[in-house]
């Protein structure tokens, strides 16, 4: 599904990718852990083809993201924590606009709008505009604008930032479910307790190198810990890198 | 095409319902402007009135009779006084008039207040002019010369130009600016928010990273930008034909011609006029959608945007002074911005010919999309979408 193979990316002197590489299979829900500045945001950027990498490659479903931006971008969901929405438009104009890129119109498009609403209880937003809307809210129709088309891979970087204990819920729960329906996340966040509860495997970035790829389980045995967050700073520790 | 076509109608949606965007770009100057136009207008009119009909006080110092009688003609109030100088400098008169010599000389600060001493130096000069004609009436009766020898023939003057022309006035000059300040106005409060609005918002993301080619997203800006910019230049437009109209209920004749009150056009130059205008909007709508998706914030998109707009307004200068002597050439016509005032200033006299006005087209044509090339670019270019 997605494959990375030594992606590097500097800006200017900053090298904020040396060398990434991992693999995502279908269905798997990948957490890729570091800290602030780790390089998880550009490697993102990179796979929703707003970035371009200095080199290496990158494929998601065979497509690469350097040259088939516009494939690409068509079987991808992504959601950020900086994201915000268009404070005049309502929650179902914001659905309909972004429908339409992905083809989705009439009564498709009801339906899909419908199943979104109900999936992650948006009803009360999708008539008012964004500026009446609480800041739960307006990141759940962030999410649903990135889930109305069904995306195959989606793609969400610290997404639960600034969100309150339901709306985070609720977040989590759909990632679960969207993992269940066999669809691929790649979930990056700093917040290792979230990736423990919603991951398959994992991916430890830090300082723009990959440290360690594996399921949890593999992770806590390598590190001899019985904590995630441990096992990260052990294998930042072996790498010769200290926070 | 469609999706040019949804941005578009979400840029136009989400600033439709910005009620203080629109009262300030579609309200605004539909009201102001009639009052730009009429009120000064009527007020110079009211105080030019006022002056011709109000009794000013002059000094005076050794002033034959008869001039005095001139004086006291054109309700002006002689006072004899021995300084001149300090009479006008202490304000207790208007201005004063004295004989020197075979001079006589006109005191005032007409520098200080124009228009309110100037009437009152019009109306000594005028008694100057009167009492000149009557000393020179005199002498030739004295040798047997009636008046008219003085004139053994009339001089006349034919002004050849198009009506449109005679009527250009100050509103003519004017309206280049004018249609500058609307389109910017307009498109502004568009592209601002189409730009460094998404950045600020965090929305820019979502949208470059749906399957849409940028370019398209570039495109769908620029026609909501140039929606509002002919929104507003349209609005402006009427507030100034509004105040023009009113303006000739206050004014006739050769001041009616000054503030281009009888400005009047062809149909077939209206036309003209509003395609040049339309490709002038979309020239300048595309350069500020380039030069705004620099900008990280409102604030910031605003001080990028002040710069373009004194380089828009540089060109216009040098027209205001130099038209005549810059419409003989016609690679000036290729010169994107310039051109466009250089043709509409030709419309507006109703003195456009084809050629210069197709290479002005052409050329905006192609300024336009170099400007939304160099847009799209931006919107592809990591550098500048994550500029930090």
């Amino acid at each position: 599904m997605v494959e990375l193979e030594g992606l590097a990316k500097a800006y200017g002197k900053t090298k904020a990718l040396r060398g990434v590489s991992f693999k995502v299979a279908d269905g798997e829900v990948f957490g890729l852990l570091g800290p602030n500045g780790a390089g998880k945001t550009t490697t993102l950027r990179i796979l929703s083809t707003l970035v371009k990498a200095d080199s290496g490659s990158a494929r998601v479903n065979g497509l690469d993201v350097g040259t088939q931006p516009l494939a690409v971008r068509r079987i991808l969901g992504i959601v950020n924590g900086g994201m915000g929405l268009y404070e005049r438009l309502t929650g179902r104009e914001i659905l309909t606009f972004f429908a339409r890129f992905y083809g989705l119109q009439g009564e498709e498009l009801d339906r899909r709008i419908a199943w979104a609403s109900e999936t992650l209880k948006i009803d009360a937003a999708l008539d008012r505009q964004v500026r009446h809307m609480s800041s739960g809210m307006i990141q759940k129709v962030i999410v649903a604008r990135a889930i109305l088309h069904k995306p195959p891979l989606l793609l969400l970087d610290e997404a639960t930032r600034g969100l309150d204990v339901f709306a985070r819920r609720s977040l989590l729960d759909l990632v679960m479910r969207y993992r269940d329906e066999g669809k691929t996340v790649i979930y990056s966040t700093h917040v290792i307790p979230e990736a423990e509860e919603v991951c398959n495997r994992v991916g430890f970035l830090y300082q723009g190198r990959i440290l360690f790829v594996g399921s949890i389980s593999e992770a806590k045995k390598r590190y001899q810990t019985d904590s995630l967050e441990r096992a990260f700073i052990k294998a930042a520790e072996a790498a010769g890198v200290r926070p | 095409m469609k999706e040019v076509y949804w941005v578009a109608l979400k840029e136009i949606l989400s600033t439709w319902r910005d009620k203080r965007t629109i009262r300030n770009v579609l309200i605004m100057p539909l009201l102001l402007m009639p009052l730009f136009m009429y009120g000064p207008t009527v007020l110079l009119s009211k105080l030019q009135t006022h002056s011709q009909e109000s009794l000013q006080r002059v000094a005076v110092c050794d002033l034959p009779e008869l001039l005095r009688q001139e004086i006291k003609k054109v309700k002006l109030e002689p006072v004899v006084v021995d300084s001149p100088r300090s009479a006008v400098l202490s304000e207790s008169v208007d201005a004063a008039l004295c004989r020197q010599g075979d001079e006589y000389v006109i005191y005032a600060e007409e520098s200080a207040k124009p228009i309110k001493i100037g009437f009152v130096v019009a109306k000594l000069q005028r008694a100057l002019d009167e009492y000149k004609q009557q000393l020179i009436a005199a002498k030739l009766r004295q040798a047997g010369l009636s008046a008219a020898d003085l004139h053994p023939f009339k001089v006349v003057k034919k002004d050849l130009s198009p009506s449109q022309a005679r009527s250009y006035g100050i509103l003519g000059g004017m309206t280049p600016y004018f249609l500058m300040l609307f389109i910017m106005m307009g498109a502004m409060a568009v592209v601002i928010d189409a730009t460094a609005g998404e950045k600020e918002r965090g929305t820019l993301e979502i949208l470059l990273a749906a399957p849409v080619a940028h370019v398209k997203i570039a495109a769908g800006k620029l026609l909501a930008g140039l929606f509002f910019a002919v929104l507003t230049s349209v609005s402006g437009l009427t507030g100034l034909t509004i105040g023009a109209y009113y303006s000739k209920s206050a004014v006739k004749g050769d001041e009616l011609a000054m503030i281009g009150g009888g400005l009047s056009m062809t149909a077939a130059d209206f036309v003209t006029l509003l395609v040049t205008a339309l490709l002038f909007a979309a020239e300048i709508t595309a350069l500020l959608l380039a030069v705004g998706m620099y900008a990280r914030s409102y604030k910031e998109a605003q001080t990028y945007i002040s710069p373009l707009y004194m380089a828009l307004i540089i060109p216009m200068l040098l027209l205001m002074f130099a038209a005549d002597y810059l419409q003989g050439s016609i690679y000036l016509y290729a010169i994107p911005v310039f051109n466009v005032y250089l043709a509409i200033d030709q419309i507006i006299k109703g003195q456009s010919q084809f050629l210069p006005l197709l290479i002005c087209w052409i050329s905006t044509a192609l300024a336009v999309l170099a400007a939304l090339y160099w847009a799209a670019r931006n919107f592809s270019s990591e550098a500048v979408i994550f500029r930090n």
